[in-house]
């Protein structure tokens, strides 16, 4: 019993995943375990939830970022231009999480160094990067530039290796973020950084590191956002860092951070998230309706998450 | 009976869920009265305050004030029937000017059409502060320049100008200095002189006893006896807070000051914003006090040797190594405890073993991992030899009493193998029995040759507890004393002031 | 803890809840009809898809109404409704990707936005695609690598073209991709008697078939000797009009020729084009006091048509035959759902792209036959439209029809002459 009571926070976020299942596993006389449907709900959970996972680190410290879905499109605009040019799906890769890191890099060293809201840091790093991949889509023929004779069917048809990224990601970095002294102080930094500071904590350091995970991750999204679309305009990433939020809040996580911050909720929260979304559309709701829903849930997620953090703090 | 009772409380009872904070308490204030509440801390002394003023809403039982029912709903509403408070925590707001902050919430009072008369409110502000015998405060000034002493005063400005006829001091004079001290002594003199009444707390036994017309004992919540003023004696009244008695000398009891010649830590002519010219040697084995008023520089030093501030010159070194901030100082073996220590040393929204393991990680770790299991057997050690009171080591820091949470931050020094500890203010708000065991483990680590430098603006624990007293006065050394039994306060005072 | 496990379990059923509220109502609204198709057949229930940038415009409107009101009506087919903004191409996928989970048997989309990419999706899945205003191009096979358009994306989707599941496209303005089209204005602007005469488009990425269009319209006008206001990039026509900023372009151009007296708007020519000339008060016009003097002559109609055309302002407008699209789609769409794809059958004579008809008018008799025979908004007379159930049903494998694509094709491509004589 004891230890139910634990792990109690855990197991609500992994029945609430359940319920969701079922429910509209139900409702669509379980079409939406269909085998397209489940490839369609890996192709889009793979980016969002390797997103999810490295952002948990920016938010376990209490940073914020609406940034996200600028970075990928800038990053995918590298991807493809390093592809098309060098012919390398690698080399891509490894450009696409190189500005991705830079952005953020950029990101928390101006926070820190300013003393500014990371909120409004990573607004000016969003309209960078959008207005740079914005600028150069405009020039080219088409207004988009497509991936040419590179072979990225791995990064789009490939499902098992979708499953394989996600569950690195998961493991690698679910075992930085609760057994190292980096994802330990990025969590006390959370919830308390004078605290952490005093105790040892380098908090400039671990942000600046917190930041280039996350950079590191949503570069990897931008890659598989590049390839299932298989080319990038100005609108691509459009909206991805409000489907981050709203997929982490899902999870449960806490969006002021702290040691309570569970990196699981990222894994969770985009789950569930894409089970929700797809499940809607398969009863037939209209995609209007879809985005009031998700606004409702987000209101309601923080309504309970912010209560909960009262009902923890006993009067005097 | 010649006093009339002003306010009576008969039965009061308090709930916080399945905590019973108050258990049936009644109580009477007289008027031309200061009654001391004493209790150990979680003994009840807040919360009866707080129904008395009209935080919280007793449970069960009433109160009567003049005679006539009276259960206020709202602070307002306690402070209209002529009952004011200064609470213990902080109760002003940052970014609003002194007069603002003296007046929030009456705004309506200095309007002027559908503006507020500023210019009258700072007169008026003015006013309320010279009426306590301030003179010195620009009113127009932001509360967040002002030093946290200042502040505590402008709220006691605040309480004092609706005139209440009950003013109840919530353990305000222990972020007082001296010479905040005698003014609010001075107040409750005149508060009582003019026929009104004082509730004051304090976990001052000296203080109570010297200012309290009468004294009421609270233990766990309950209502254990009255005492009046010709019955006080330390003891006695010790001995009703905690239910047994209490060795009359809390301190350490011999007096060998002798040092030993191992030097750990040295400070050579450190100068920062406010420390002149400081230098120092702390021995190992030794224990060495600091002492000073709140603006004197010894919080500073503390923090300059605990690698949190930088020197602007001179040097800290440690084991003839150059400090460099705090990571350094850390693995260095420099443990701290701010005075604020729920802010600055506690992660009060977390269970105890994440709060006792964040300054082991270095200690703790095996390759790059940190594994829970070490965790929790290094938090459950700590919570063995310390006797935390906790259900587990799961629990919330901030569930614990004040002594507990003390602990916890001590468990942080010893877990992590500390050899030098600053301890800043380490007894502030904790009660007598906490204080004891906290002298005794502070011996201990001494006997075990730690050293140990203590923080204190209370000079009776520099006396009791140091090898050598060192006392700063706006930032620089005023004057060192070494450890003899002859030694007393008034041998100090002179340079404190 | 009680607590929050009762807020959470709460929230959760709240949650669902408004859920099925929101679903079932939108639900009931989508499959309106269809249940009393004719019980003498065998056709199978089919759910048909349908990717627009909009339902409010003219087009929008036209196919909406047909496809709910008319085919809905005749054969066991439920339409669902997707929107994906103009060029965007992340909307577009996910559109796609929904009407697949919705358990769609086939796409219609709009436009040649990521067919390649969508193809992957419907190959997958098993969902047959087809393109209602657009052409089939082979181009990622021409040269080996991806086209310019960025239709095909890459070349391992290439093959795709050939997938069973691609039911290709259409050439609206014709197959020599609108040259006859463009000598049709030509003529019509001639026979009006202009003397100086511009042109503006779409980027040609766009809207290729502009350019030939353009071509034709140029060439007659040049050998009846009427001046003809060049694109100073180009030193041709027309134009460039960008996709957000048709009106300010426009003004820009007409600027420079003060003298300019008739434009083709070619590029939403009613309802983006007549307006911007009109508000810098250059429209020729009777009713407006005779100052104006540009006549126009527009790819496009809309409601205001009928006044310009009585007032003389326009010269010659026209449409694609929406219905003729869409009923060319949908006959080879809800056959294959029913187990008789054109493009399978070698019989059948399947190409990828069918011709659909381009109908102008230029006079009060030309535009009552539009309206009759082309729109269906106008009417709601769905007896007289460009292609009855009748006609698709004779084409129908699943009806007993011929299940000829050349006969398909030679439906969907009759001009309104043709139309009338039929009815």
């Amino acid at each position: 019993m004891k230890k139910i009571k634990e792990y109690q926070s855990e197991l609500v976020k992994w029945i609430g995943l359940v319920l969701v299942t079922l429910v509209f596993g139900f409702w669509s006389d379980w079409n939406l375990l269909s085998a397209y449907n489940l490839n369609s709900m890996i192709e889009t959970v793979t980016p969002l939830a390797i997103a999810c996972i490295g952002m948990a680190f920016v938010f376990a410290h209490g940073g914020m970022d609406i940034s996200s879905g600028a970075v990928v499109a800038l990053a995918a605009l590298l991807a493809v231009v390093i592809m098309n040019g060098t012919g390398s799906v690698v080399l891509g890769v490894l450009f696409a999480m190189g500005a991705s890191m830079l952005c953020y890099f950029v990101n928390v060293i101006v926070t820190n160094k300013f003393g500014l809201m990371s909120t409004i840091t990573s607004l000016a790093i969003m309209f960078s990067a959008r207005g740079i991949v914005t600028y150069i889509c405009q020039n080219t023929p088409n207004e988009s530039i497509s991936i040419a004779n590179v072979d990225v069917t791995m990064f789009k048809k490939n499902h098992i290796f979708m499953i394989v990224m996600v569950a690195t990601a998961m493991i690698v970095l679910g075992i930085i973020f609760n057994y190292t002294r980096l994802g330990k102080g990025a969590r006390a930094i959370g919830d308390n950084h004078i605290s952490a500071g005093q105790n040892g904590v380098n908090i400039d350091k671990t942000k600046v590191i917190c930041y280039l995970i996350a950079g590191i991750c949503v570069g990897l999204a931008a890659v598989f956002k590049l390839c299932s679309t298989g080319m990038v305009q100005s609108s691509t990433g459009n909206g991805f860092e409000m489907d981050i939020l709203v997929c982490l809040v899902l999870g449960g996580m806490s969006l002021s951070g702290g040691m309570g911050t569970k990196i699981s909720s990222a894994l969770v929260g985009s789950l569930t998230y894409v089970i929700l979304m797809k499940g809607l559309t398969i009863i037939g709701m209209n995609p209007n309706v879809v985005i009031l829903v998700k606004a409702i849930v987000f209101i309601i997620i923080i309504y309970i998450t912010t209560q909960r953090s009262n009902l923890k703090t006993l009067p005097r | 009976m010649e006093e009339q009772i002003l306010l009576r409380t008969l039965g009061l009872s308090k709930n916080f869920g399945d905590v019973k904070a108050l258990t049936d308490v009644s109580l009477d204030i007289r008027r031309g009265e200061i009654q001391g509440l004493i209790g150990e801390n979680g003994s009840g002394k807040s919360t009866i305050s707080s129904i008395i003023f009209g935080i919280h809403k007793a449970s069960a039982g009433t109160m009567e004030l003049k005679g006539s029912a009276y259960s206020p709903k709202s602070p307002m509403e306690a402070r209209q029937n002529g009952i004011s408070m200064i609470v213990q925590e902080k109760d002003t707001i940052d970014m609003l000017s002194v007069a603002e902050n003296i007046f929030l919430g009456d705004e309506k009072e200095f309007k002027k059409g559908p503006l507020v008369d500023t210019a009258r409110m700072n007169a008026e502000a003015k006013k309320a502060l010279s009426d306590i015998g301030i003179t010195d405060i620009d009113v127009t000034e932001p509360v967040y320049k002002l030093n946290f002493e200042t502040r505590k005063l402008i709220e006691i400005a605040k309480a004092l100008y609706y005139k209440p006829e009950l003013i109840i001091i919530d353990e305000t004079t222990t972020a007082l200095s001296q010479d905040g001290r005698m003014k609010i002594y001075e107040i409750m003199k005149k508060q009582k002189e003019a026929g009104k009444a004082v509730l004051f707390i304090s976990h001052d036994l000296p203080e109570l006893i010297e200012t309290c017309d009468c004294l009421t004992v609270l233990r766990d919540g309950s209502f254990v006896r009255k005492i009046e003023k010709i019955d006080f004696s330390e003891n006695e009244i010790k001995k009703s807070m905690v239910g047994r008695t209490v060795a009359e000398n809390l301190y350490r009891s011999d007096f060998d000051g002798r040092l030993s010649d191992e030097v750990a830590v040295s400070v050579k002519a450190v100068s920062t914003n406010l420390l002149k010219d400081i230098t120092l040697d702390l021995h190992e084995g030794e224990i060495l006090g600091l002492g000073g008023l709140s603006g004197s520089g010894m919080h500073e030093l503390g923090r300059v040797l605990a690698g949190l501030d930088r020197c602007k010159k001179g040097e800290v070194t440690v084991y003839g190594e150059k400090l460099r901030g705090v990571a350094h100082a850390l693995k260095m073996k420099i443990g701290y405890i701010s005075k604020d220590r729920d802010i600055e040393t506690l992660f009060l929204a977390e269970s105890i073993q994440d709060n006792l393991t964040i300054s082991a990680w270095n200690i703790l770790k095996k390759g790059f991992l940190i594994l829970p299991r070490d965790e929790k057997r290094f938090a459950r050690e700590q919570i063995d030899s310390l006797k935390i009171k906790c259900s587990s080591e799961k629990q919330l820091v901030r569930e614990l009493s004040g002594g507990n949470k003390q602990k916890v931050s001590f468990g942080k020094l010893i877990g992590n193998g500390s050899k030098i500890m600053v301890l800043d203010s380490p007894t502030r708000g904790v009660d007598v029995g906490v204080k004891t065991t906290m002298y005794e483990l502070i011996n201990n680590l001494k006997k075990e040759g730690h050293a140990i430098v203590i923080i204190s603006e209370e000079l009776p624990e520099l006396i009791g507890m140091c090898d050598r007293i060192l006392i700063l006065k706006d930032g620089e050394k005023s004057k060192e004393f070494e450890r003899k039994p002859e030694l007393k306060e008034t041998d100090i005072i002179n340079y404190l002031i | 803890m009680k607590k929050q496990i009762i807020t959470t379990m709460l929230a959760s059923s709240l949650a669902i809840g408004l859920l099925a509220g929101c679903g079932s109502s939108t639900y009931s609204s989508t499959s309106e009809s269809n249940a009393q198709a004719e019980s003498t057949d065998t056709a199978e229930e089919v759910k048909i898809g349908v990717i627009l940038y909009n339902y409010t415009d003219i087009q929008g409107k036209e196919i909406k109404n047909y496809c709910d009101n008319y085919l809905a009506k005749e054969f066991p087919v439920t339409f669902e409704y997707q929107t994906a903004a103009s060029g965007d191409n992340e909307a577009h996928l996910q559109a796609v990707d929904s009407l697949i989970s919705t358990g769609c048997d086939a796409i219609m989309s709009g436009y040649d936005t990521v067919i390649g990419e969508s193809m992957e999706k419907c190959d997958s899945a098993g969902v047959y695609y087809g393109i209602l205003f657009g052409e089939a191009k082979d181009e990622a096979d021409q040269d080996g690598l991806y086209n310019e358009y960025g239709n095909w994306g890459t070349t391992d989707q290439s093959n795709l073209y050939y997938s069973d599941y691609f039911l290709g496209g259409s050439y609206q303005f014709g197959e020599d991709h609108g040259v006859a089209l463009g000598e049709k204005y030509g003529q019509a602007v001639v026979d009006a008697g202009m003397t100086k005469v511009g042109a503006i488009s779409f980027p040609s990425y766009a809207f290729s078939d502009g350019l030939s269009i353009c071509e034709g319209f140029t060439n007659v006008l040049t050998a009846n000797g009427v001046e003809i206001c060049v694109n100073e990039d180009t030193n041709a026509l027309p134009a460039e009009a960008g996709f957000m900023s048709v009106g300010d372009d426009t003004k820009t151009y007409i600027a420079k020729y003060e003298d300019m007296d008739c434009l083709f708007g070619m590029s939403s020519g009613m309802d983006m084009v007549l307006p911007a000339v009109n508000e810098v008060g250059r429209l020729w016009s009777e009713s407006n006091s005779g100052e104006g003097t540009l006549k126009m002559a527009t790819l496009g109609y809309n409601e205001s048509s009928d006044k310009y055309l009585e007032d003389g302002t326009l010269i010659i407008g026209g449409t694609n035959n929406y219905v003729e699209s869409v009923a060319y789609l949908f006959t080879m769409m809800f056959d294959a759902a029913n187990g008789n794809n054109m493009k399978t059958d070698e019989t059948s004579g399947f190409e990828y792209n069918a011709t659909i008809g381009y109908p102008t008018f230029t006079n009060a008799d030309e535009l009552n036959d539009f309206k009759t025979y082309v729109l269906t908004t106008t009417a709601d007379d769905f007896s007289t439209c460009s292609v009855t159930v009748d006609e698709m049903k004779s084409v129908m494998k699943a009806y007993g029809g011929t299940g000829s694509w050349s006969d398909l094709n030679g439906l969907v491509s009759r001009d309104v002459e043709a139309v009338k004589g039929a009815r």
